[in-house]
């Protein structure tokens, strides 16, 4: 019990502003508001006036303040950027987690900082057709690793070549592409195929952005800060096609190994567009693992689906519904659902709620469900 | 001046590297067990039952059968009813502290394994 509610905490947390379901606002493509086109890591200039005048609301504003004004406060310390090739920013995240709320007996609350990352990008060229992007920061470590490795880490590090704006390269420290990233990375759609937030690695990926087809191939070779025989070696591939002009469909599909397990994913998902700021977000797929020591092969299978309502600028309601089926060929599953909320009082501020119900289910018994809260603060600067 | 700026962004290296993989040595790796075939069978019940979610224990890194011995009442040689391992594994109706956490009650082959295993230890 206490060992995975501390899992969850070291697992749980989302890397970036940017969120998937910002579809819901017209913006397909990650690369409309990130250096990445495969999302997460700095906000580019346009996505930081983005989260300043369609996402974050208004109401903290005097009423004298316009779009443009805020538009224009939207640079690192609220000024306009005075050179175009420089952009720094700050990002922390923490979180009060509540376990078994109101159980006298299990009840556990701790507060987490989960996240505090330090970005540079250099940018050269029209629209920032040469990039080279460095985020570093603090993470926390699980129990048995304190003292033995930093609580620093680089999250990225990578160039990027933008060939034409419909092709590009980047090669570095990144996140492996592979389905939705949604910020909840203790997702079991993040979990299985080990697409969580520490799990990034050094590879060349690249990118096609078309009028209705948008593709990601990326080679990797692991983490090279770890040692050879745990480095995860492969490659994935993602494609997102535009349906019925607002909405995306896609497929992804990744293939890795290290001397002591091979895994094989597969999913398909779609992203689709409610408007005004709403989205529905939705995946399925699974994981193969082969270990070298025969202990722990199986085939996962879980499903994602989320929706983000928003009635009105800056403030979304959450939904979050996860499957999951630790191997295909037993009968327990586990479902974990649970509502949200999210805020953004004003630019550069997240608030955030979620409660997470989670219930296992067998043919011949099932258990009590256990809760958790999240109490999320997002500072981004 | 930039060109230095870019080399410094990428030359300095991460002093973290814990991820998903920093444990695939000791979960996945080659068989180490040292502790005979009730132990090589218990291990594997281990591995699929427990350290999904006990991945970062401690204990999750056995691979012989005296690194449970010797923590302190994990496992008791020759005594699976004071073992907390044993004890923890066992349905009490939905207690907080069952394992696994939320879940069904491990099979009862697959609890009797675990049983001969403990039982088998030379006390």
């Amino acid at each position: 019990m206490k060992y995975f509610f501390l899992l969850f905490l070291l697992v749980y947390s989302g890397l970036s502003f940017g969120y998937t379901q910002f579809i819901g606002h017209g913006y397909p493509s990650c690369l409309n508001c990130h250096f990445n086109p495969s999302g997460g890591g700095p906000l580019n200039d346009y996505g930081r006036v983005v989260g300043a005048t369609a996402i974050s609301s208004k109401m903290l504003y005097p009423q004298t303040m316009t779009e443009e004004d805020i538009a224009y406060s939207s640079g690192f310390l609220f000024r306009k950027p005075k050179q175009d090739w420089l952009r720094t920013q700050f990002n922390y995240r923490g979180f009060q987690v509540v376990q078994n709320p109101g159980s006298s007996k299990t009840e556990q609350k701790q507060w987490i900082n989960m996240q505090a990352d330090a970005r540079v990008t250099l940018k050269f060229g029209e629209n920032d057709k040469f990039i080279a992007v460095a985020n570093y920061g603090y993470a926390p470590l699980p129990d048995n690793l304190k003292g033995q490795q930093s609580e620093w880490r680089s999250r990225e590090h990578y160039l990027g070549y933008r060939f034409t704006p419909k092709f590009g390269l980047y090669a570095g420290l990144m996140d492996k592409v592979y389905g939705i990233k949604i910020i909840e990375h203790i997702a079991f759609s993040r979990q299985a195929p080990e697409v969580m937030q520490n799990d990034q690695v050094h590879g060349v990926m690249g990118h096609y952005l078309g009028e209705k087809w948008e593709m990601f191939a990326h080679g990797f070779v692991g983490n090279l800060s770890q040692t050879e025989d745990i480095r995860m070696k492969g490659g994935s591939v993602m494609v997102e096609r535009t349906a019925f002009d607002i909405h995306r469909i896609g497929a992804s599909v990744m293939s890795s190994r290290n001397q002591y397990q091979d895994l094989l994913s597969y999913s398909t998902h779609a992203r689709l567009n409610l408007k005004d700021g709403s989205a529905v977000l939705a995946e399925v797929g699974q994981t193969n693992r082969k270990s070298q020591n025969g202990a722990d092969d199986r085939t996962m299978r879980y499903g994602l689906l989320q929706t983000y309502l928003r009635p009105f600028r800056g403030l979304y309601f959450l939904t979050n519904i996860e499957y999951f089926k630790r191997d295909v060929t037993q009968d327990d599953y586990t479902v974990r659902w649970g509502p949200g909320v999210q805020f953004f009082p004003i630019q550069r501020i997240e608030l955030r709620f979620d409660a997470y119900n989670t219930r296992n289910f067998a043919p011949s018994s099932s258990t009590k469900d256990s809760w958790m809260y999240l109490l999320q603060t997002h500072i981004y600067l | 001046m930039k060109l230095a700026l870019i080399a410094c962004l990428l030359i300095y290296i991460g002093c973290q590297d814990y991820n998903a993989n920093t444990f695939d040595k000791e979960k996945y790796g080659p068989s180490e067990l040292v502790g005979g075939v009730n132990f090589r069978e218990s291990y594997a019940i281990l591995q699929k039952r427990c350290n999904t979610c006990h991945r970062h224990s401690q204990w999750a890194g056995y691979t012989n059968k005296q690194d449970f011995v010797t923590n302190e009442n994990l496992v008791i040689p020759g005594d699976p009813n004071n073992s907390q391992l044993i004890y923890r594994i066992i349905n009490h109706g939905g207690a907080s502290s069952d394992m696994p956490q939320g879940g069904q009650a491990l099979p009862s082959s697959e609890y009797q394994k675990l049983v001969e295993w403990v039982s088998d230890i030379d006390s």
